[in-house]
């Protein structure tokens, strides 16, 4: 069964789903209870955006884009942002090189190319290509001049092929080539119904929009169908595709891949330290620490346990993991019977006094580390910046002082040394947050530099004590997890961040009742599927402001 | 390796698909991170340069920083005149592009040439060997060199690309920059001016037949008209903002760029160019007259081959000689140099083992750092030639211009450095810095009054390496290399087991 048919019914009659109310009435230009910020008219794919919408349009599985690397990938922030993207020269070779590689490997796959053509040869074939692939690929039907410009680059290509034998082959791999380093895939137009300032995005376009945000990829053939009949311009219409495509396997792709930027799953996986300091970072325990992230993610995020929400992520014990994980995080081998073969991952619960969420994974604990010692500035960084949203002045791009040397026994004790004279100076505000990144640091003392817990640090008794607004005293990090998950300040950076992916840009102060509304049903025990929920069917997602 | 400037894909498609598919993804994978990987060139300038500088030198007078204070933001109208002050060869071309650093140095030189070559590169002090009758070229290089780590790590080469532009050059003479791999295995860097030989290894297995780049060019143009025409179709929107239609204007000429820029190495007849040098240098003679326009012209081929080499992708370190701190050339002076300056002799031993009271020897210095200046501005020049989507391969790298002393003769401190390019934004240009942080005291005990050194207080030497290991790692980190001890962070500790553990980097070099 298709994924929009089940709810949408056919011959246009569309209703929405039993149980779920329709979204209110398109809002009329002018009456938005937000002030919506003027954004561009184009959004340039991300590369996995890119990938995962060739696949679709060719109908084709992931060993064909396997590899291909059409645009640079974000180190620090998600991919979907856009505020800068063009495709600058180095972008330019690297996306013809990956428009090139994907044609070639599409032509050379005999039973993919006779699907996609239905059997025909010659400049059929060709024609074929561009109803059904192109219409995929340009996230809509081709105009007759549309598809005659790219007839006749299939004509002009057999002419400039080494042989009659190997032109056409040689034709298809140019246009299909052309096809995919053509702008109208590699950007979203997003132009929106009517010349006024502020319009509704409809048809054709919201379908893309809304199926890049929810499952990262460009709209199948039955959405756009929908959209061209004006489907998705009803409310009741939209509402029900949103509730499918929520429910779709497909928005496990956005979920994990917004979470694996926000957390660095990537750079996690890098890691190693020296066995000889220390012994329970394994070889290789930089990719366990990324895989059992990954898979708690899921468990919250995807299958909806511990909560389905940001509250299950901040507090959860559950772990998954192998025989060196289970080591590293003190889990004994008979908490689960798969620990004793080597191959298999568990599903565990973590010690209560040594873990709650996300901020206290040996991954977290251990990027955010100088690879001797804690590095008390960077974890409290990372608190501040992705999990509370403290806005303070923060390190950016500058060096750190080393605090591995000095006459203080423990790591806290030497950061405390060298930046006691900060004050309110030292990453505060400069009002009434002073030094906000050693007590979100602090609490953090309990973690070495492999993420192991440890009650002492250079002999004496680990302190992880902080009193800090507006999480109050606390001892320990598993006591600041539980009220920084309770906190909606929190949430409010949780919900925030999706905004931004979303978006593709950060969300103006203007349109912060969106993010703040859902921040607030978050911290009542909304699922984050309710928060993507929420935010496309706001009009922060569904109409634009274009520039004066 | 990163090749993405080479005519591949749809165009070379020829008779068999199946094995071009062996070759494409490959490609297709190549570095995307930016519009040009980042780079490093490194300019060896072997004679130091005519300036005051700390050691009180009896006499010297300044002929090469400019006369500015410490800190000042170089632009066009600060640039100095050459004949006054030397660096002012750079010219408004590349002066705010720089940035100049005074007060470095190399502090266990015991010679003053080769080991201060190996402690440029390495960042730490080779053991010397004392060897009866040579005592002073002999070392035992300790770590890797930058260059060759970044062409290892970034560039999946061995070793970087070593150019010299001086024929006739001696080995022993500097021509051989060696070093050591991660391995401790010695590198024998030849700076070698074979420039055709340079190029044919470079180039390997690309075909290099004009008539099938023509066809190949011509392939790829079909499909740019066809990107051309949607281009302008979605630009032609006529709801399309302006900033918008300004990205794909951006769009659009990056295509044109690329045209240009792709790597065809075929082009403007360089390895016929190269050739000619070679051979010609090879069946010549030792020093003679000529040897001064002979090496303005390997100049140019080198930073002809380095800018193609960078821009292809097939390196993304190059370290070029700039001489032979022996040479005995002669000057042969055309119009654009003082008449005085003719027959002046580019020798090291002339311009610094003298009687530095007599004038006219800080005159033949300053004539030696503008030559050297010139013929780096030859790389800087032809890097610059190819345009990006924003700036230029220059402005994608950075290229550091140091020598293995301070002065003609031999001087510890104030060792020259000076970078231009920015690397992609990362390093910060356009300044006049001073890091010397010892007192004119210490830097004197460094040496005597004729610059040689004094071969004690090693301890009190080390503190002055500090600031040049930092600079490598800042260098070594604009363009992608990670610290060795948390492969996440930036690199922070090049050589740091060979140096007595000296981490960090420069942070008022790091851009914001």
């Amino acid at each position: 069964m298709s994924v929009l048919g089940a709810s949408l019914g056919c011959a246009g009659e569309i209703g929405a789903l039993e149980g779920e109310a329709p979204a209110r009435p398109p809002t009329l230009p002018g009456s938005l209870a937000i002030d919506i910020a003027v954004s561009s008219h184009l959004v340039r794919l991300s590369a996995s955006q890119w990938r995962n919408a060739a696949r679709d349009a060719l109908g084709a599985d992931d060993a064909l884009v396997q590899g291909l690397l059409p645009f640079p990938t974000s180190p620090t922030g998600y991919d979907t942002e856009n505020a800068a993207y063009i495709v600058g020269a180095g972008e330019y070779a690297t996306l013809a090189n990956s428009a090139d590689a994907l044609a070639t490997r599409t032509v050379a796959n005999a039973s993919l190319l006779a699907k996609l053509t239905g059997g025909a040869g010659g400049k059929a074939a060709a024609t074929a290509l561009l109803k059904g692939v192109g219409r995929r690929a340009f996230r809509g039907t081709l105009a007759p001049d549309d598809i005659a410009s790219y007839e006749a680059l299939y004509d002009r290509s057999l002419a400039l092929a080494d042989s009659p034998a190997v032109a056409h082959s040689y034709a298809l791999i140019q246009m299909l080539s052309a096809l995919f380093q053509s702008p109208d895939f590699a950007y979203r137009a997003e132009y929106g119904d009517g010349d006024g300032q502020v319009v509704r995005i409809k048809g054709a376009e919201l379908a893309a929009k809304l199926s890049f945000a929810l499952w990262n990829t460009g709209p199948t053939d039955e959405l756009l169908d929908l959209a061209e009949k004006g489907g998705l311009d009803m409310p009741e219409g939209y509402t029900a595709a949103v509730s499918s495509m929520l429910k779709d396997p497909k928005v496990g792709d956005v979920l994990m891949r917004f979470h694996a930027s926000m957390l660095g799953t990537e750079r996690i996986a890098a890691l190693s330290r020296d066995t000889s300091k220390f012994p329970r970072a394994y070889a290789g325990y930089g990719k366990d620490m990324a895989e059992e992230l990954s898979r708690f993610v899921k468990f919250v995020v995807v299958d909806e346990s511990d909560g389905g929400n940001w509250k299950g992520l901040l507090t959860s014990r559950t772990a998954f993991v192998n025989q060196g994980m289970a080591k590293l995080y003190n889990v004994p081998e008979s908490a689960a019977p798969e620990l004793s073969d080597p191959s298999k991952w568990a599903r565990v619960s973590l010690p209560e006094s040594e873990r709650a969420g996300i901020a206290t994974r040996a991954g977290i604990m251990s990027y955010y580390s100088n690879g001797t010692n804690p590095s008390s500035v960077l974890r409290g960084e990372f608190m501040v910046k992705k999990i509370a949203c403290l806005k303070v002045g923060l390190l950016e791009n500058k060096i750190l002082p080393t605090f591995d040397s000095g006459g203080e026994p423990t790591n806290r004790k030497r950061v405390e040394a060298k930046t006691g004279s900060c004050g309110a100076g030292c990453h505060g505000n400069g009002r009434d947050i002073p030094g906000v990144l050693g007590p979100m640091g602090f609490a953090f003392e309990g973690y070495d530099a492999a993420g192991v817990f440890r009650d002492k640090d250079g002999g004496e008794a680990i302190d992880a004590s902080s009193t800090l607004a507006p999480f109050g005293k606390f001892a320990s990090a598993v006591e600041l997890m539980g009220k920084v998950a309770d906190t909606e300040a929190s949430h409010q950076c949780y919900a925030g961040q999706w905004a931004t992916y979303l978006l593709g840009r950060a969300a103006s102060a203007g349109e912060l009742p969106v993010v703040n509304d859902a921040a607030k049903k978050s911290l009542a025990g909304d699922k984050v599927r309710d928060i993507l929920r929420a935010m496309v069917m706001s009009d922060l997602f569904l109409t634009r402001k274009n520039e004066s | 390796m990163q090749r993405r400037h080479f005519l591949t894909g749809t165009s070379g498609v020829v008779m068999a698909l199946p094995l071009l598919e062996g070759l494409l993804p490959k490609e297709a994978q190549a570095d995307p991170s930016t519009a040009q990987a980042p780079y490093a060139v490194f300019y060896r300038k072997p004679t130091g340069v005519a300036q005051k500088g700390r050691q009180l030198l009896r006499g010297c007078p300044e002929r090469f920083w400019p006369d500015l204070p410490p800190d000042t933001k170089l632009d066009a109208s600060n640039c100095p005149d050459p004949s006054q002050r030397g660096s002012g060869e750079f010219t408004s071309q590349f002066w705010s592009r720089a940035t100049l650093m005074q007060g470095l140095a190399h502090p266990f030189i015991d010679w003053g040439h080769m080991d201060g070559v190996v402690q440029m590169f390495t960042g730490a002090r080779p053991d010397p060997i004392v060897i009866k009758g040579n005592p002073h070229d002999a070392f035992i290089v300790r770590g890797e060199s930058l260059d060759n780590r970044i062409a290892r790590e970034l560039g999946g080469a061995n070793a970087s690309l070593a150019l010299g532009v001086q024929p006739w050059c001696s080995q022993n003479n500097g021509s051989r920059l060696l070093t050591k791999n991660n391995e401790g295995s010695c590198i024998d860097n030849e700076s070698t001016t074979n420039f055709r030989d340079r190029f044919d290894t470079l180039f390997a297995g690309v075909n290099t037949d004009p008539a099938a780049f023509e066809r190949l060019r011509a392939r790829k143009q079909s499909v740019n008209d066809l990107l051309r025409g949607r281009l302008k179709k979605l630009s032609d929107h006529k709801r399309l903002s302006k900033s918008d239609r300004e990205r794909l204007d951006l769009h659009a000429s990056n295509i044109r760029d690329l045209e240009k820029l792709v790597c065809d190495p075929t082009q403007g007849g360089l390895r016929g160019d190269a050739g000619a040098f070679q051979d010609e240098a090879n069946v010549s003679g030792g020093n003679e007259q000529g040897a001064f326009k002979m090496r303005l012209r390997g100049s140019d081929i080198a930073a002809r081959l380095t800018a193609l080499a960078v821009s292809c992708g097939v390196t993304r370190a190059v370290v070029i000689n700039g001489g032979s701190h022996n040479t005995a050339d002669m000057f042969h002076y055309d119009d654009e140099w003082p008449a005085e300056w003719a027959g002046i002799a580019d020798f090291h031993e002339g311009v610094s083992h003298a009687n530095l009271s007599e004038q006219r020897f800080f005159t033949a210095h300053q004539c030696a750092d503008r030559s050297q200046i010139r013929q780096f501005r030859n790389v800087l020049r032809r890097l610059d030639e190819y345009k990006l989507g924003s700036g230029t391969l220059l402005d994608a790298g950075v290229c550091l211009f140091a020598s293995d002393i301070g002065q003609g003769c031999h001087t510890l401190s104030d060792v020259p450095y000076i970078y231009v390019g920015s690397a992609g934004g990362r390093l910060k240009t356009g300044l006049f810095l001073d890091l010397f942080k010892g007192t004119p005291q210490e830097s004197q005990q460094m040496s005597n009054d004729r610059g040689e050194p004094q071969r004690s207080d090693l301890a009190k030497r080390a503190k002055y390496f500090e600031a040049p290991v930092r600079l490598l790692n800042t260098l070594g980190a604009a363009v992608g290399l990670k610290s060795g001890r948390d492969n996440t962070k930036p690199l922070d500790d090049h050589n740091h087991d060979n140096n007595g553990g000296i981490t960090g980097r420069l942070s008022q070099l790091i851009a914001d």
